[in-house]
């Protein structure tokens, strides 16, 4: 076992220590990687960190520390009030909620009923499980409602969820003000919508490649399926 | 040092670090898909959150902490992987090692091991990190880190010799340490 603290990258290296070091950098970067970055980070409404260092440095000490003590009883007092429930969600949550099998979590006890979007009661192909489950674990309390779509009487039956949240529980600001035009993230697990409908953030998630979502926008606007 | 220097804008952030953290979110999770949604993810978090960052130095440890906080949040329900706390550390010095090492094989080493013993060891062997500079972005001692390596370097070592099915496999270990609750990067002031 190596005793010196240094980083490894020294002569004493052992050959296979160079092998493994070569191989492990050896990962070919997705074409058009920084290009889809930049876009996803101009899309994000959020202060950029240059213009957030400009602010620091404008910030005195003794103002900061004032408002640090603020912020910390408003925090705590927020905490006391509404405890984890309240905390933000993130893309990282929704990513996690994608992941879980919900017909194994429990109704929400709460009997909280979720708001669904305008128009969905009547969406073709749209079936929203009666009853909300909830999902809790240490950092996050959130009702989900499961869902199910099928784009037309032929298509595969896809499997979602559907969220629901005053927009004080989303982490950044939606622009997206309906379906047919929403903040799309795509993953390996699927791919989610979010949008605004009042002071209400959706998000439907479906476990399926973009182009459900796709016949999801035209079933709501509601043109015809083919 | 830190105050003096300004923070990066974004779109530096990204030219200047994203293949890092593509490579090392590529490393964690084995699929260019969720590599790269773990990469946007992060530049989102670091947006949202850059005036957090109090040493511009520390900025390159800071962004992979924010990879690895994500990767884990995102496995928290899935399965472990494997754990080498029972295995023994080597006693002999490491013999020669004379063929190039496959990059499948590799990554498919790294995905058998759980995710305490694959970070340090990607840390140790992708960006040079310094045993103490590990144990910081794993906020463990350094003597776990030196351990862990160890294990995960013999383990490593087996796997991808050829024609050795690593017939010493380590038993799964049920306890969990305490990296699964590590979210600091994300909240460090």
């Amino acid at each position: 076992m190596r005793d010196d603290l240094s980083p490894p990258a020294s002569a004493a290296r052992s050959r296979f220590d160079s092998e493994v070091a070569l191989a492990m950098s050896d990962v070919p970067l997705p074409v058009g990687l920084t290009g889809r970055l930049h876009t996803a980070v101009k899309a994000s409404p959020v202060q950029p960190s240059g213009d957030a260092t400009a602010a620091r440095r404008a910030n005195h000490w003794p103002g900061r520390l004032m408002l640090s003590g603020s912020v910390a009883l408003v925090l705590f007092a927020a905490w006391s009030w509404l405890g984890p429930r309240a905390a933000a969600l993130t893309d990282a949550d929704v990513q996690r909620l994608a992941e879980l099998d919900l017909s194994s979590l429990p109704a929400d006890p709460s009997g909280t009923r979720i708001a669904i979007p305008a128009g969905w009661q009547s969406l073709p192909g749209m079936e929203l499980g009666g009853q909300p489950v909830i999902v809790q674990d240490d950092t996050l309390s959130v009702p989900v409602r499961p869902l199910t779509f099928r784009a037309n009487r032929h298509g595969r039956r896809v499997t979602g969820l559907l969220l629901a949240l005053p927009e004080s529980r989303w982490f950044s600001h939606i622009e997206a003000t309906s379906l047919s035009d929403p903040e799309v993230r795509y993953t390996a697990t699927g791919t989610w919508a979010i949008w605004r409908e009042g002071k209400t953030i959706f998000v439907c998630v479906l476990r399926a490649d973009p182009r459900v979502l796709e016949a999801l926008q035209l079933a709501a606007s509601g043109r015809e399926v083919s | 040092m830190a105050d003096g220097m300004p923070l990066p804008t974004m779109d530096q952030l990204i030219e200047q670090h994203a293949a890092l953290l593509y490579r090392y979110a590529y490393r964690l999770t084995g699929n260019s898909h969720e590599a790269e949604d773990l990469t946007q993810q992060t530049y989102l978090l670091v947006q949202q959150r850059g005036h957090q960052l109090r040493d511009v130095q520390a900025l390159r440890g800071w962004l992979l902490t924010i990879v690895r906080n994500v990767f884990l949040k995102s496995r928290r329900h899935r399965g472990r992987g494997r754990s080498l706390d029972d295995i023994d550390e080597p006693t002999v010095a490491e013999e020669s090692w004379d063929s190039p090492v496959d990059r499948e094989q590799l990554q498919q080493a790294l995905l058998e091991l759980s995710e305490e013993f694959r970070s340090p060891l990607v840390l140790y062997y992708f960006e040079d990190f310094s045993y103490q500079q590990i144990a910081d972005h794993m906020e463990v001692p350094i003597g776990t880190v030196m351990s862990r390596l160890s294990r995960a370097k013999t383990f490593l070592k087996k796997r991808l010799t050829a024609g050795e099915e690593c017939a010493a496999t380590p038993p799964l270990r049920a306890n969990r340490s305490k990296v699964l609750t590590t979210r600091t990067a994300l909240s460090h002031g």
